[in-house]
C-alpha cells in the first residue's frame, strides 16, 4: 500500500518532469526513423555506370544482351551532377543495374559523384583483345581488388558456370528470416529500453538528492527499498510502454507478447539498477557525467558487433546489452524462446543483486 | 523520552569524532535546546537519534525504541523538520503533504488545516517548486507535524523566516509542548532558546559542556547590571552598574540622590553571553 503509494507519486512527478517526454519523443523518433526512413529491405542491387568502348555495332549490341535486362529495352535516364544533367541507357537485371554511360569522362564523374563503381570495357580494334578498367572508391578491401582481376585472369566460359555450380547452403533454414528493419528492432530496443532506463533513473535519483527528499523518507515509517523500487517501476513501466510503441506498429502479431512483455520487464530492471549503483555513488550529473557516459558507450559497443558480425570480440560478450540485442532478436526470430526465459531470469536475478547493493550503499551514505 | 550515554560518532574511520561521550536525558514534556557554534555536532547527534546516521558506539534510546536496531514503527511517533528545506518541487504543497501522510501508520493531520497553521493556506495548489526559500521550509515545517509526533525533532526552525513567521513558528511549538509534545531543539540562536527551552545543552567541538536551564544558568552565570543616563540637558552621562556588588549598589545609590536621572534599564546576561563565558567561544 505504501509502495503504491511512492509508485503512484513517483509516476506523477515523472508525467511532470522532463525526462519523460525526452523518453516519449525518443520513442516516436526511433519509430519514424524505422517506419520511414530505413527500407523495409535495403536495396541489394548493385548499380554501376559503365562506359562500352566498342568499335562495331553489331558486337556491342551482342555484348549488351548479356546485361538481361529485366524487360528487355534499357531505360533513359537523366542523372543530375550539381547543374549538370548526363542521360545513361539504364539496364536493370535481377541482381543489378547498369548504367550505360555515353563518354569516359561522364561516366568517371557519376562513379565518382554516386560512390559507386565505373567500368571502361574495351574492345581493342586491332588485337581483338578485351579490356577491363576499372574505377574504384579507394576504400575496398584488397580481396575485393583481387576477385577483380582473377576475374579477368580467366575466360568466361570457365569462370561463371563454376561460380553458378558452387553450392550454397542456408543453415538454421526453420528461422523466420526478419526484414532489414526487423533487424534493426533488437538495437533500437536496447537503446530505447536499457540505455535510456541506465540515464532517466540516474537523472531522477540526483534530482531527489538535490532537493534532500530521501532524507524525509528515510524518517518515515516506509523502507528506503520502498522509495528505490518505486522509482525501478517507474521507469520499468514507461520503459515497457516506449518499447511496445516500437514493437507494435513494426511487428504487429508476429511476436510472442508475453515474452516480449517479460524481457522487456527484467532487462529495464536490470538497466535501473545499474543506474541506481551509479547513483548512489555521486552525487549529482556533473559529477557523474564520465561514469555515465563511459557505462552508456560501454552498452553500446554490441551493436557495433551486431551490424558487423565479421568483429565480434569475446569480451563484448561481458556486456549485458549484448544479450539484450540477441534476446530480442531471439525473439523476433522466434528461435530459441527458453534462451530468452532463461535470460530472463538472469537479467531478473542480476537486477536483484544490483538493487540490494545500491539499497545498501544508500542507507549508509544517508547524510544529516 | 531520549536517553543517550556516551556516544561518539566519527565520519571517517580515524579517531577525529564528530561527536564525543555524549550523554543526556530529555524527559517527556521537555523542550531541550542544543546550541552550539556551527560544526559543533548538533546535526551529527540528531541524525543518530533519527536513525539517518548508523550508531557506532554508545546507547541510545528514542520514544522507546534502541536506535541501534532500527524499527520502522518509531516514525510513526516522531517528526523531523530539516534544516534545510527538503520538499518535491514537482510536486503541489497539498500533494506533498497527502503522499507524506500516506507513508505512516497512525492517524494522520489534515494537509488543509496543517497549510494553514504555517501560514500558507490557499497555497496548497501551488507546486513548492514556485515557492520562496521561506515557504518551503514552512512546508518541511508542516511536515514534521503530520503524524501528530510525540517526539518532535527541530532543526534550526525559524531560520530564515521574517520575524512575524518566526512569531507564528515559535507559538506554534509552544503550542504543541503544552499539549504534551517533547521536542528536540537544534538552534544556534541563542534568543529562540531563551524563549523555548525547558533546559538547553551547550555543545562545543562534539562535547557538551553544559547542561540547564536558561534560568539557572542567568543565576549562575549572569550578572545583573543597570545602565543609568543622568545629567542636564547639554551634558548626559552614561554608566552601567553591577546591581550585585557593593560598589556598584553604592555608586547608584549616590547617583539616585544626587543627580537628575533620566532613565535606567535594568539589563540580564542573554543566554548569548553566558554560552561565550562558559565556552570561550562564539556562538557563530
Ligand atoms: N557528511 C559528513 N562527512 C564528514 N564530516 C562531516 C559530515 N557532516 C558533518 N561532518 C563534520 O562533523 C562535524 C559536526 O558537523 P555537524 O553538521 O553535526 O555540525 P552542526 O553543529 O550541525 O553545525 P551547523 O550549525 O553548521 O549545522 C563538523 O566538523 C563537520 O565538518
Ligand atoms: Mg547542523
Amino acid at each position: 500500500m505504501k509502495l503504491w503509494s511512492s509508485f503512484i507519486k513517483e509516476l506523477l512527478i515523472a508525467s511532470r518532469g522532463f525526462y519523460f517526454y525526452v523518453e516519449l519523443i525518443a520513442a516516436f523518433i526511433l519509430l519514424f526513423v524505422l517506419l520511414f526512413v530505413v527500407p523495409d529491405n535495403f536495396s541489394s542491387k548493385e548499380e554501376e555506370f559503365l562506359y562500352l568502348a566498342i568499335p562495331d555495332p553489331a558486337i556491342e549490341a551482342a555484348y549488351i544482351e548479356t546485361f538481361e535486362d529485366l524487360d528487355g529495352a534499357p531505360e533513359s535516364v537523366v542523372l543530375k551532377i550539381g547543374r549538370d544533367e548526363i542521360t545513361t541507357q539504364l539496364y536493370e537485371s535481377k541482381d543489378a543495374k547498369l548504367h550505360v554511360v555515353a563518354t569516359e569522362a561522364d561516366m568517371v564523374r557519376l562513379a565518382e559523384d554516386r560512390h559507386l563503381y565505373g567500368a571502361t570495357i574495351q574492345l581493342d580494334p586491332v588485337d581483338g583483345q578485351w579490356h577491363y578498367t576499372y574505377y574504384l572508391q579507394g576504400n575496398e578491401t584488397s580481396r575485393l581488388k583481387q576477385l577483380l582481376l582473377v576475374l579477368h585472369a580467366q575466360d568466361d566460359a570457365v569462370v561463371f558456370p563454376a561460380a553458378e555450380n558452387q553450392p550454397v547452403e542456408t543453415l538454421a533454414s526453420e528461422l523466420v528470416l526478419l526484414s532489414d528493419r526487423e533487424n534493426l528492432l533488437p538495437v533500437f530496443l536496447t537503446f530505447n529500453g536499457a540505455l535510456m532506463g541506465f540515464f532517466i533513473i540516474a537523472a531522477y535519483i540526483f534530482l531527489d538528492k538535490k532537493e534532500g527528499v530521501i532524507k524525509a523518507y528515510a524518517v518515515s515509517p516506509s523502507p528506503l527499498w520502498h522509495y528505490l523500487l518505486s522509482k525501478v517501476l517507474v521507469l520499468t513501466l514507461t520503459m515497457l510502454v516506449t518499447s511496445l510503441l516500437l514493437v507494435v506498429p513494426l511487428m504487429g502479431l508476429r511476436v510472442h507478447y508475453p515474452l516480449t512483455v517479460l524481457f522487456l520487464v527484467t532487462t529495464g530492471f536490470f538497466a535501473s539498477g545499474l543506474g541506481l549503483i551509479v547513483t548512489g555513488y555521486f552525487d549529482d550529473m556533473a559529477q557523474s557525467f564520465a561514469v555515465l557516459f563511459l557505462i552508456m558507450i560501454g552498452l553500446m559497443l554490441p551493436a557495433l558487433a551486431y551490424f558487423s558480425p565479421s568483429w565480434n570480440p569475446a569480451w563484448l560478450k561481458i556486456l549485458p546489452s549484448y544479450y539484450m540485442i540477441y534476446g530480442f532478436r531471439e525473439i523476433f526470430r522466434q528461435a530459441d524462446l527458453g534462451f530468452v526465459v532463461r535470460l530472463s531470469a538472469a537479467y531478473l536475478a542480476g537486477g536483484g543483486a544490483l538493487f540490494a547493493w545500491a539499497h545498501a550503499r544508500f542507507k549508509r551514505t544517508l547524510t544529516v | 523520552m531520549i536517553t543517550v550515554e556516551h556516544l561518539y560518532h566519527s565520519y571517517g574511520r580515524n579517531d577525529v569524532y564528530a561527536v564525543k561521550d555524549v550523554s543526556f536525558d530529555i524527559p517527556k514534556g521537555e523542550v531541550f535546546g542544543f546550541l552550539g557554534p556551527s560544526g559543533a555536532g548538533k546535526s551529527t547527534t540528531q541524525g543518530i537519534l533519527t536513525g539517518l546516521l548508523r550508531l557506532q558506539k554508545g546507547q541510545v534510546t528514542v520514544a522507546g525504541f534502541d536506535v541501534k536496531e532500527l524499527k520502522s514503527s518509531m516514525f510513526n511517533r516522531i517528526g523531523m523538520s530539516f534544516e534545510q528545506s527538503n520538499v518535491y518541487s514537482k510536486l503541489t504543497a497539498r500533494e506533498n503533504l497527502q503522499f507524506f501522510a500516506k507513508l505512516y501508520d497512525v492517524p494522520t493531520r489534515d494537509p488543509d488545516e496543517l497549510l494553514k497553521l504555517v501560514g500558507l493556506d490557499g497555497k496548497g495548489q501551488i507546486r513548492a517548486g514556485e515557492f520562496s526559500k521561506g515557504m518551503k521550509h514552512r512546508l518541511t515545517f508542516a511536515r514534521s507535524m503530520l503524524n501528530n509526533p510525540e517526539l518532535w525533532f527541530l532543526d534550526e526552525p525559524t531560520t530564515g523566516l521574517d520575524p512575524a513567521i518566526a512569531a507564528t513558528i515559535k507559538g506554534i511549538i509552544r503550542e504543541q509542548n503544552q499539549q504534551g509534545v517533547t521536542v528536540f531543539l537544534t538552534t544556534h540562536n541563542m534568543y529562540i532558546a531563551d524563549e523555548l527551552c525547558s533546559r538547553v545543552a551547550f555543545i562545543v567541538d562534539g562535547e557538551i559542556k553544559l547542561i540547564d536551564s536558561p534560568k539557572n544558568l542567568k543565576l549562575q552565570h549572569g550578572q545583573s547590571l543597570v545602565t543609568v543616563e543622568y545629567g542636564d540637558d547639554c551634558k548626559l552621562v552614561s554608566e552601567t552598574l553591577s546591581t550585585v556588588d557593593a560598589q556598584g549598589r553604592k555608586r547608584l545609590q549616590d547617583l539616585i540622590s544626587g543627580q537628575r536621572i533620566r532613565t535606567m534599564h535594568t539589563k540580564e546576561a542573554t543566554l548569548e553571553e553566558i554560552f561565550i563565558q562558559v565556552t570561550g567561544r562564539e556562538l557563530v
